[in-house]
């Protein structure tokens, strides 16, 4: 919905960022929901304790509801008064002939405003730094160890068939969908790159571009599973991530041999064959940094969490097999 | 146009705020990015509404500033989604990890006595 008003309000750049990132914010909320509890039933409450439930319950509401009307009616407010004069002007003005791009929201981004966006990929690369560092000791609560409900089922019927290996149930299941993936790999791949490369010009830019690969990488993933995955791609999100950091602190230090300062850029136009004139602006690099640094980000935090499936049940059958050593051995 | 848009302000900071305030962590993980797609369509909308004049200049030249729709808030609210999907991340697996220590996911560290 968020996505279709940025549509509306004319702001296509808004509208793709928020589309792909949404998309990856569904399969890492789903991959944490694995290690969350099944809704606890909360009954037998004694007559008190469900009054005070019920009155905690009616003051959030009420909480809730007032905020929602303040925050209304102020952006009401707002949106009915004309704009004041802001600097905005200065941007659609100079945009081209400073920052040589047309479309103004990613020359603000990379050109004008480059070292809040410098910052900014900085603060998402600490983060999934932090996110691997955290997992990485991370022990799972001791209910939502053993394997989930439905892979214990389908095991069940694999094993009880002899012509049937473990795991062929969603082996099957997942065949169309797993070949769609595989081929949709290069495609997505393509759109990225494509995204990237008009990003001056048109809507898109380093953020959806980097979002997008991640998006194409996770598909492998979903398709095909972990072990699979890394056996014949090598990602390297940390590699990326570094590349992608360099990338722009170089661009940004480039400056100064021209007795610049630090991330002013410059920009021309290279005709390439076939492609047709393709904006060269260093501003263009600095989104290429920004591109790698996102895709690394996003890849090492979804990767870092799946990794966790991986593991616990390595853990598990470690620790079963163990147990019955241990019962002979006492 | 702008009473539908500030009406969906209202209801993306009402539901997110009712959400928060529920005990159980994934709810607050969900309250807190409604919150944000609030936050981010009331700063889009400090720029003024415009439809069908997206911040691209149609030639390579100066550009007008009364053609298009206010470019600025835009820049802003895309940085705002991405750091949004890092804090989601990061506060999902702060949770996660809590959660390995302590035994519960509610958000005061232990379930209310039944």
């Amino acid at each position: 919905m968020t996505c279709i008003s940025f549509v509306w309000l004319s702001a296509p750049d808004l509208a793709l960022t928020q589309l792909v990132v949404e998309t990856v914010t569904t399969v890492l909320l789903l991959l944490g929901l694995r290690w969350l509890p099944k809704r606890v039933q909360e009954s037998g409450h004694a007559n008190t304790k469900g009054r005070i439930l019920r009155w905690y319950r009616l003051r959030d509401f009420a909480l809730a509801v007032a905020t929602g009307l303040c925050l209304a009616v102020l952006a009401y407010t707002v949106m009915i008064r004309s704009a004041p004069d802001s600097i905005s002007g200065f941007f659609v003005e100079n945009a081209y002939i400073k920052g040589g791009g047309t479309n103004i929201v990613n020359v603000i981004l990379v050109d004008f405003r480059a070292f809040d966006t410098f910052g900014e990929i900085a603060v998402l690369g600490i983060v999934s730094l932090t996110v691997f560092a955290l997992l990485r000791r991370f022990r799972p609560a001791a209910e939502s160890m053993p394997v989930p409900e439905q892979q214990r089922a389908q095991d069940l019927y694999d094993n009880a068939i002899a012509t049937r290996q473990p795991g062929d149930t969603v082996r099957s299941a997942m065949a169309t969908p797993a070949l769609m993936m595989t081929v949709l790999f290069p495609i997505i791949v393509i759109a990225a790159l494509y995204l990237l490369l008009r990003g001056h010009d048109l809507p898109g830019g380093g953020f959806v571009a980097g979002v997008m690969m991640a998006v194409a990488f996770i598909l492998q993933y979903m398709a095909h599973g972990t072990i699979w995955v890394e056996e014949r791609l090598r990602v390297l999100p940390i590699r990326w991530m570094g590349t992608g950091l360099i990338v722009a602190g170089a661009i940004g230090c480039a400056a100064w041999l021209f007795d610049r300062p630090f991330l002013t850029s410059s920009f021309s136009y290279l005709d390439v064959p076939w492609i047709g004139p393709v904006p060269l602006a260093s501003a263009m690099l600095f989104d290429i940094g920004i591109f790698a640094m996102v895709i690394g980000a996003t890849v090492l935090m979804l990767i870092a969490i799946a990794h966790q499936s991986l593991r616990s049940t390595r853990t598990a059958r470690t620790r079963s097999s163990d147990e019955p050593s241990r019962t002979e051995a006492t | 146009m702008e009473i539908v848009l500030a009406l969906g302000i209202g209801v993306f900071t009402g539901t997110g705020v009712w959400l928060i305030l529920r005990p159980r962590t994934f709810q607050v993980i969900i309250g807190l990015s409604l919150l944000s797609y609030a936050v981010n369509l009331f700063i889009l909308a400090m720029g003024r509404l415009r439809t069908n004049a997206a911040p691209i200049l149609p030639a390579r030249a100066v550009g007008d500033p009364a053609q298009f729709t206010d470019p600025l808030p835009q820049a802003l609210v895309l940085t705002a989604i991405v750091i949004s999907f890092a804090t989601t991340a990061l506060f999902l697996v702060v949770l996660l990890a809590s959660r390995g220590l302590t035994g519960t996911d509610h958000v005061d560290g232990q379930e209310p006595e039944a």
